[in-house]
């Protein structure tokens, strides 16, 4: 329990936590903005990595393979924005569905292994675990991957504000009116998933970089973390951020509180196997506290004094 | 202008909650025409308007907007040409977004939508001057969540945003059913205006008789999901509530036992 240990760990975590973070304002896209709960990221988040190594082992370079993983996660949302809309089935349905095909897309992505390794030392990588301390301050990963959300809110904000934007959010807040104001409504979910697992994808492929490998299992839970982001950073910073762009922002900021509250875990003594245990509870916690809050000041409210 | 041609529309066919909304419907209206549409509950009245926004396919038949037969198409590219006022005042509006985000969605009905900014400054003051003349007092609130208004602030705000962009035809789905008296009285003055101003065509329909009386230059009663009733000009002018049960009781052979009619 050396407290060297713990802080030696947080630039890891924190450099973790930006990379899930990309990946949480890509589920904020679906589960906020469009009101669906998206399965599909427990795919795509494997499969952005598959495509942006196996190009990258195959000589393409990284901003290219990048896209490629982008493009991917598009097609994978785009599946599932079919499914939901032109197949009537329900979106968390058509998400499972679309996650499990891609479990078999992965590994045919992958050469049929499970994992593929890229080493930082042959192969020009954007961020890697070898990149925390000691690096040129431009190719530390804490500062590629603050930059990437900065431009990734950008970008994000400007789209939003368009017209095409607008529609989509009003698609969320309100189909039967966007459908009465013209908006294609079903478009505008099949663009939000296409949108959303793009992201997941892209953050997929900076996550295998960062970790030197690409992994068929690495998707698995991401759905609960990426909820857990959007729901902490929600919960602590929801009160300060509320212009659109601060939003995003509270949710990377919110994976990276998740993983540092994991870094923390794990150094009380808990081991890695225990970790998914404990991200469910975080998740659990989180949603479940306003709730709590709320009914506790109800019970204040209707007792003697009243609610102060 | 508008035609509907024997519509007919069945929900849960073959079940046995086999409800037969429309049955053979025809209505036909010109340009600039205000029909109020009364009738008893389950009589096919929104299934009506639903129809010729689109909600639902029709079973039968044909609807035909200004020449064009518009049956098969989707309800989002019918709403070029269509304005909508819902009964529920949740319906209309987005909650969530700023009253002047609501307007600038409701603006752009019928256009394409891309990469442009969803609201440009010309707009805004555009916008203000049309929220001025609701006399709400919602032109100072332009960027608060349409989610902070009363139910009767919304429906006049669905009311603007159904008329923003100039539609071929209103339709008005019992718009004032969920409003207290007064704001309800509030809502139709608005509403009349907005139709004088515009000359629009519109579809009212209201559980209220006196209203449906007072208002717009023809009045149609449904029964049974087609109409039995219709009535203009200087005869409509000239009715009364109790010449209409007398009408309703003629026509579908059965007292008009429906106290939200009574009373009004």
């Amino acid at each position: 329990m050396d407290i060297l240990n713990l802080i030696n760990a947080l630039p890891g975590a924190c450099a973790q936590g930006l990379i899930w973070g990309i990946m949480a304002i890509g589920v904020y896209i679906t589960y906020k903005i469009l009101d669906l709960a998206d399965l599909t990221v427990d795919g795509t988040m494997a499969t952005g990595g598959a495509v942006c190594i196996m190009m990258m082992l195959n000589g393409y370079s990284v901003g290219f393979s990048l896209l490629c993983a982008f493009l991917a996660g598009m097609l994978a949302g785009f599946v599932t924005g079919i499914l939901h809309t032109a197949m009537g089935i329900p979106a968390i349905l058509a998400g499972i569905l679309t996650q499990l095909g891609l479990y078999s897309v992965n590994l045919r992505i992958l050469g049929n292994k499970s994992n593929m390794a890229i080493s930082v030392d042959n192969y020009d990588l954007l961020v890697s675990l070898r990149h925390i301390k000691g690096v040129p301050f431009f190719q530390n990963t804490l500062v590629v991957t603050v930059i990437i959300i900065a431009i990734l809110i950008a970008v994000l904000y400007w789209f939003f504000g368009t017209e095409l934007g607008c529609s989509i959010r009003a698609t969320g807040a309100n189909p039967r009116m966007s459908c009465a104001q013209g908006i294609n409504v079903n478009f505008c979910k099949i663009l939000g998933l296409m949108l959303s697992n793009g992201i997941v994808a892209l953050s997929s492929g900076l996550y295998a970089q960062y970790q030197g490998f690409a992994d068929v299992q690495a998707g698995r839970g991401a759905i609960v973390i990426g909820l857990a982001a959007v729901i902490i950073g929600q919960v602590i910073f929801g009160r300060i951020c509320r212009n659109f762009a601060t939003k995003l922002l509270a949710v990377a900021l919110g994976a990276v509180i998740y993983y540092l509250v994991l870094q923390v875990v794990l150094w009380l003594g808990l081991n890695a196997n225990d970790l998914k245990l404990i991200s469910a509870i975080v998740v659990a916690v989180f949603l479940a506290v306003p709730v709590l809050l709320e009914k506790w000041k109800i019970r204040r409210a209707y007792s003697e004094g009243g609610l102060k | 202008m508008l035609l509907l041609e024997n519509v007919e529309k069945t929900f849960n066919r073959g079940t046995i909650n086999e409800k037969k909304a429309l049955n053979g419907l025809n209505l036909s209206m010109k340009d600039g025409d205000f029909v109020t549409v009364i009738g008893g509950n389950g009589a096919g009245k929104s299934t009506m308007l639903n129809m010729i926004a689109g909600v639902y396919p029709i079973d039968k038949g044909k609807v035909i907007l200004n020449g064009e037969n518009i049956s098969r198409w989707s309800e989002h590219k019918r709403a070029r040409f269509l304005g909508r006022v819902f009964q529920d005042p949740m319906t209309g509006t987005a909650a969530d977004m700023e009253i002047q985000e609501n307007l600038a969605l409701a603006y752009r009905r019928g256009k394409r939508r891309g990469m442009r900014w969803a609201i440009t400054k010309d707009e805004k003051e555009k916008y203000r001057e049309s929220l001025k003349v609701l006399g709400l007092g919602l032109e100072n609130r332009m960027t608060s969540k349409v989610g902070l208004l009363s139910g009767g602030q919304r429906q006049a705000l669905t009311l603007l945003m159904a008329t923003l962009r100039q539609p071929d035809l209103l339709l008005l789905d019992e718009h004032t059913a969920a409003l207290d008296p007064k704001t309800a009285a509030k809502v139709l003055e608005i509403t009349e205006q907005i139709v004088a101003e515009n000359h629009l065509t519109t579809i009212m329909i209201t559980h209220n008789m006196k209203d449906a009386i007072r208002m717009g230059n023809r009045l149609v009663m449904m029964h049974d999901g087609r109409i039995i009733y219709d009535v203009s000009g200087e005869e409509k002018k000239n009715l009364r509530v109790s010449q209409l049960l007398e009408k309703f009781e003629q026509a579908a052979g059965e007292e008009f036992a429906n106290d939200r009619m009574m009373l009004n």
